[in-house]
């Protein structure tokens, strides 16, 4: 036997190996992988194999592969694509508690981008139900959706209603809570602004930030003295054209800075108490 | 009829009675889970600039003045204006940086020629940072 014809059986005996093993390659076994993937966190390649699963699909598990490529999309932040893709397994399932668990998770994708109003459309499609349970979670979905719309009255209410009647005393916890508003409110953005606008620097103090008020109060102040200084030395105009710019930079850069550390301020304040109905709540 | 049942099908009780433990515990999982989820919802973040980083590795004095009168700026002057530099990063911290690592002459005319190009005249010249509007031009 020659070496070209040793070489032809060789490649013919390998190209036989992959042609078999491309025909054993199943929707089944496709999936399978896909899952093996996942659980080993090979995201990337997870999402791959689930779309091509997807693409030669014949309308089989529709619902899982959906699920699943949603839910890599939710591990890995993308909570439009996770919430789009929760939508259509949402849609091609008949099962329905299914159906909830995917309005739940739609909505919570909705919560991690900020999009609340759209998390409580959502949620109003939620069936009624004497589950305890099932109505805490919902309870819970609306209070925080509530909560981040700035709409605390109805927050309150919700979260109120997860407590159970036999703690009452967890229940006056949390009524106290939202009962202090000034943790929930201040300082506010708007008078602090308006401070700053009127004496710069105080808005800064008003919200907590001392060292960036009297920061504020030196500079604006020091070109206020300059503008003094040359109109006496020198003439009006002059002190306007060299000042002023630099006077209203500043001034205007405070004002802003004082709007943007009272909404810090009162975010912090307003995540201590969150975590604090969130503690309550876990107890 | 539930005795028949029993008798019938002795296993049934205590299937029913997994199936039941292994429903309540899956959805009890899923409320403490929620709770985990949105615990980080409304965390607020600090951003506390560490300019005093560029102290470090200052090769000689004027390297070491020059990164003490950019830590001033940054502290007192920048810290009190808005965000007028179009660029990502700033004008100040490109100019700090290029005197880093191209020496104090080189470094300097390059934030100077950096300053003359901090408008939006020619945005095509720069890609976009990130989500942000700001052009991206890092010392090379």
């Amino acid at each position: 036997m020659n070496s070209t014809r040793k070489l032809y059986i060789l490649l013919w005996t390998i190209y036989s190996i992959f042609s078999l093993q491309v025909y054993a390659q199943t929707l089944q076994e496709s999936l399978t992988f896909a899952d093996k993937q996942f659980e080993l966190k090979n995201y990337r390649l997870a999402l791959k194999e689930y779309q091509r699963v997807l693409f030669f699909s014949t309308g089989e598990n529709l619902d899982y592969i959906y699920s699943k490529i949603a839910s890599i999309y939710f591990i890995n932040g993308y909570y439009s694509e996770a919430a789009y893709n929760f939508e259509r397994a949402y849609k091609t399932t008949g099962n329905e508690r299914l159906k909830i668990e995917f309005i739940f998770k739609k909505a919570s994708c909705y919560m991690l981008d900020k999009k609340f109003r759209m998390a409580l459309f959502e949620l109003m499609n939620l069936p009624d139900s004497t589950d305890t349970q099932y109505n805490n979670r919902k309870n819970f979905y609306f209070a925080v959706c509530h909560w981040g719309l700035e709409e605390f009255e109805k927050s309150e209410k919700y979260f109120l209603n997860i407590i159970p009647d036999n703690r009452p005393k967890d229940k006056e916890k949390i009524a106290l809570l939202f009962a202090k508003k000034r943790n929930l409110y201040r300082p506010n953005p708007k008078t602090a602004k308006i401070m700053s606008m009127i004496l710069p620097g105080s808005g800064q103090i008003y919200s907590g930030d001392i060292k960036n008020g009297l920061n504020s109060m030196i500079l604006t102040g020091g070109f206020v003295v300059l503008a003094v200084y040359m109109t006496e030395y020198y003439t009006f105009f002059d002190a306007f054209l060299t000042a002023a710019p630099w006077f209203m930079r500043y001034y205007q850069g405070g004002y802003q800075k004082a709007k943007q550390i009272a909404v810090h301020k009162r975010d912090i304040r307003r995540n201590k108490t969150y975590k604090e109905i969130l503690r309550i709540i876990q107890q | 009829m539930m005795n028949t049942i029993i008798i019938k099908y002795p296993n049934s009780l205590l299937l029913f009675f997994i199936l039941s433990v292994s429903f309540s515990s899956n959805i009890y999982a899923q409320t403490s889970e929620d709770l985990r989820l949105f615990s980080d919802l409304y965390q607020v973040h600090e951003h506390k600039n560490n300019f005093a980083r560029y102290f470090k590795n200052s090769s000689n004095e004027l390297e070491l003045i020059s990164t003490g009168l950019f830590v001033f700026y940054k502290d007192f002057f920048s810290s009190q204006d808005g965000n007028h530099c179009v660029f990502y990063p700033s004008c100040s911290i490109y100019t700090i940086e290029a005197i880093k690592k191209q020496g104090i002459v080189i470094g300097l005319m390059n934030g100077i020629d950096r300053l003359s190009r901090c408008n939006k005249l020619s945005p095509e010249n720069y890609p976009l940072y990130k989500n942000s509007n700001l052009f991206y031009d890092p010392v090379e």
